[in-house]
């Protein structure tokens, strides 16, 4: 429709702080041919997500952009657009994907509902909407979409959850997606298989992507031009090669070699296994009351597995395949429906009250948010010390000595003691939760997702002290996580579960 | 979506300023007013004198200043109320907490119990326990009105718990080993704050007239001691020709239950982002 004009054009694009005067975003001009796919990166900070919101016309009121910016989609000025004018464009000729789907999507609507109002209210009408949902449902590889359109968002998975808005995104054959680190919570399966249905959607909608992401192997494989963004700036443009679709990991690291010795060991001496856990099954049961029937979802399916003494374990599976349901159940956070599971020779079920709280001071968790985990309301060494208090280990002033011990061995600054959580950074909460668990000295550490709200650097920092103490400490630990190389550089053994079920165990 | 929440804010600090008048005038009544609120002046000379220089809000039937009335009335409503609301708070908070944190047998009788409770309309439950007993002192008054007014903040708290207690740093809590008691006083409570702040200033709304209904009807605060119930009792028999000796004490009421309504729903707003 537009001809040879670029699907966008963006000159000298500058946003201010109206209060503080700050440059956010200093002179960007690019130009996106129709087609293409455009990869942003750089380090948080950069202005990635400034420059999405000014493309989006979503900017906060604090921020403006300078008279001399200029934004074109095809023909039309964006920056001269009034805001009913906004209406027809945001949503339709150019869509966006955020990185929390969770906040994207309204809690209390069917996700086709939502995704079919979409459709309509860019004029399709109610058939068509939930015929195009259906089929991207099933291209962005959705299991079974009629049913899944009728579930809530927190019923889904966060890849799952995801994959909805991207669909929602690509409903009316947008002429430019915006994708802000849209797949970062994906696992790499999972996000190569997204990428590549999102790939043959684009070329066949002829959709401009503009993918943002801080992860360069992504960028790189599925991006025909990078720009790299610091300090507001456009610092860097590169074209790349065509290159294959799935980046290579090596991981190199002497965690697991270390681990398998231990677990030789432990296999001589005869003992028996830390955990074993037997024919796990867990459901999830929900009573309706509409339909005279309850909806059993199930999360897990007949698991089975043992950890050593002193062995990393690894659980790795796609999002949704039930991963955090088994940590809750060995955790007994999550009721089991059939099978056992037994820390060395105590069945798990079978405790209650004063006993279970006891097996507790053996069994540590680092959850999935780990920063949300922690009472924001007291500090951080009091926090730590909770654990020792409550297992009568220490009380009192020795309790947040000893609590002020453990977070300088988890390497946090002396500050950190008296802080409140909210005032640490994400990576700085990740290591007080590691200092709360480890202060019962723990049999078995169970770890979900450890590293996933981190950027690359802070991942590194926080596998490598976890190794550091898993050796000094002789634990056992669980791993659970999307993310294979994180998995690999620790465990010794590592499960895949492919929703519910095992996979096959593979050695690293 | 700055024009209506600030006049909201408005009315909300509005009811707080007022409240506190209110509370600061009960407690100097004694520097505040010329006479003793059970003084008759002159039953013959001084009864039924509208507002004047020398008795702001007039004298009633019995010659008494209606001013000095309000404020040591004031004393027995607002002490009463609040005693009742602190009394209903830590009932209803013990019940709601421990239902949450109980195993699903004590959870199940207690709430059922709190329904039965609420099922019984709360005046019919106070009159049938005044008739039993005859009328009441302050303190014992106090205690009966939060002991028939728990069951809404056991509701809410019990709610509000079991929302808290699946959050992550409950959870967290839980999973560290902390047991229930530790777990309800360090990280629970302090967390259902909001929550609490909320249903004292709405249950703080509701005792005030319920006191004022008993005394109306005889069956609160004993006469002559003023209360704001009282005030209205003296003021039934011609109210139209004295307009003063009704008018004054039913705005004071009006007025306090509206300005803690405005509060609590503005507490509510303000927490619930």
């Amino acid at each position: 429709m537009s001809g040879s004009l670029p699907a966008l054009r963006v000159h000298e694009l500058t946003v201010r702080d109206r209060v503080t005067g700050a440059t956010l975003l200093d002179q960007i001009s690019f130009e996106a041919k129709r087609g293409a796919a455009i990869g942003i990166v750089g380090d948080s900070g950069a202005g990635k997500s400034t420059l999405a919101l000014a493309l989006m016309g979503l900017l906060p009121s604090a921020l403006e952009g300078t008279r001399e910016s200029t934004l074109w989609l095809g023909e039309t000025a964006l920056h001269a657009l009034a805001p009913n004018e906004w209406r027809t464009v945001r949503g339709r000729r150019l869509t966006m994907v955020f990185q929390e789907p969770l906040l994207a999507l309204d809690p209390a609507m069917r996700v086709g509902a939502q995704v079919i109002e979409a459709g309509m209210a860019h004029g399709l009408s109610h058939a068509e909407s939930e015929q195009r949902a259906m089929d991207l449902f099933a291209r962005l590889a959705l299991p079974d979409p009629a049913r899944l359109a009728r579930r809530y968002p927190h019923e889904l998975s966060g890849g799952m959850r995801q994959r909805v808005l991207l669909a929602m995104a690509m409903l009316h054959g947008p002429e430019v997606l915006i994708a802000d680190e849209a797949t970062t919570a994906l696992d790499p399966a999972l996000r190569h298989s997204v990428l590549d249905a999102l790939d043959a959607l684009r070329r066949e909608m002829g959709t401009t992507l503009l993918l943002i992401s801080h992860d360069h192997a992504v960028v790189s494989a599925r991006c025909d031009r990078i720009l790299t963004m610091a300090g507001g700036r456009i610092v860097g443009d590169a074209s790349v090669a065509p290159r294959s679709t799935s980046p290579q990991t090596t991981t190199s690291s002497s965690a697991p070699a270390l681990a398998s010795s231990a677990r030789a060991e432990a296999r001589d001496r005869g003992q028996t296994p830390i955990l074993t856990v037997r024919d796990l099954v867990v459901d999830y049961t929900q009573a309706s009351f509409v339909h005279d029937a309850t909806a059993v979802t199930r999360a897990v399916d007949g698991l089975s597995f043992t950890i050593d003494r002193g062995e990393v374990v690894g659980l790795i599976g796609p999002s949704g395949s039930g991963k955090t349901s088994v940590a809750r159940a060995i955790l007994r956070l999550t009721a089991v429906t059939r099978g056992t599971i037994h820390l060395e020779s105590t069945d798990l079920a079978s405790l209650r009250g004063r006993a279970l709280r006891q097996m507790r001071r053996r069994l540590q968790w680092i959850p999935q948010d780990a920063g949300a985990a922690l009472t924001p309301h007291l500090r951080v060494e009091a926090l730590v010390a909770e654990g020792l208090e409550v297992h009568g280990i220490a009380r009192g002033t020795e309790a947040l000595r000893r609590a002020r011990a453990l977070l300088e061995e988890v390497g946090l600054p002396a500050r950190a003691a008296s802080a409140r959580p909210n005032e640490l950074s994400t990576g700085e909460r990740q290591r007080v939760a590691l200092a709360r668990a480890l202060a019962t000295n723990p049999d078995l550490l169970v770890c979900d997702e450890p590293v996933a709200n981190l950027d690359p650097a802070r991942r590194t920092q926080i596998l490598d002290l976890l190794a550091a103490l898993q050796r000094a400490r002789d634990l056992s630990i669980f791993l659970i996580s999307h993310d294979e190389s994180a998995v690999e550089r620790l465990a010794s053994r590592v499960l895949t579960l492919y929703f519910g079920q095992r996979g096959a165990p593979t050695a690293p | 979506m700055n024009g209506a929440p600030r006049s909201r804010e408005l009315g909300a600090r509005l009811g707080a300023a007022f409240l506190a008048l209110v509370g600061l005038a009960a407690l100097a009544a004694p520097w505040l007013t010329a006479h003793a609120p059970t003084t008759q002046l002159d039953p013959v000379a001084l009864a039924w004198q509208p507002p004047s220089a020398a008795h702001w809000l007039g004298t009633d039937s019995y010659s008494r200043d209606v001013w000095s009335r309000l404020l040591f009335g004031a004393r027995a409503t607002m002490g009463i109320a609040l005693l009742a609301v602190t009394v209903s708070l830590t009932l209803g908070t013990l019940v709601g907490a421990l239902a949450a944190l109980a195993p699903r047998w004590i959870d199940t009788l207690l709430m059922r119990a709190t329904d039965a409770l609420l099922a019984i309309p709360r005046l019919l439950l106070l009159l049938l326990v005044v008739a039993g007993a005859g009328t009441l002192e302050v303190a014992p008054l106090a205690l009966l009105l939060g002991a028939t007014g728990w069951m809404t903040t056991a509701r809410v708290v019990r709610q509000e718990s079991s929302r808290l207690l699946a959050t992550p740093h409950l959870e967290g809590a839980r999973a560290l080993g902390v047991p229930s008691g530790r777990l309800l006083t360090r990280h629970l409570l302090p967390s259902l704050l909001p929550t609490l702040a909320v249903a004292a200033t709405a249950a703080f709304a509701a005792a005030v007239p319920l006191e004022s209904g008993l005394s109306y009807l005889g069956l609160g605060v004993r006469t002559p001691l003023p209360s704001w119930g009282n005030l209205l009792a003296d003021a039934e028999s011609q109210p139209l020709a004295h307009w003063w000796v009704i008018v004054f004490p039913t705005l004071a009421i009006a007025g306090t239950v509206l300005a803690a309504n405005a509060l609590a729903s503005a507490l509510e707003r303000r927490w619930r982002r």
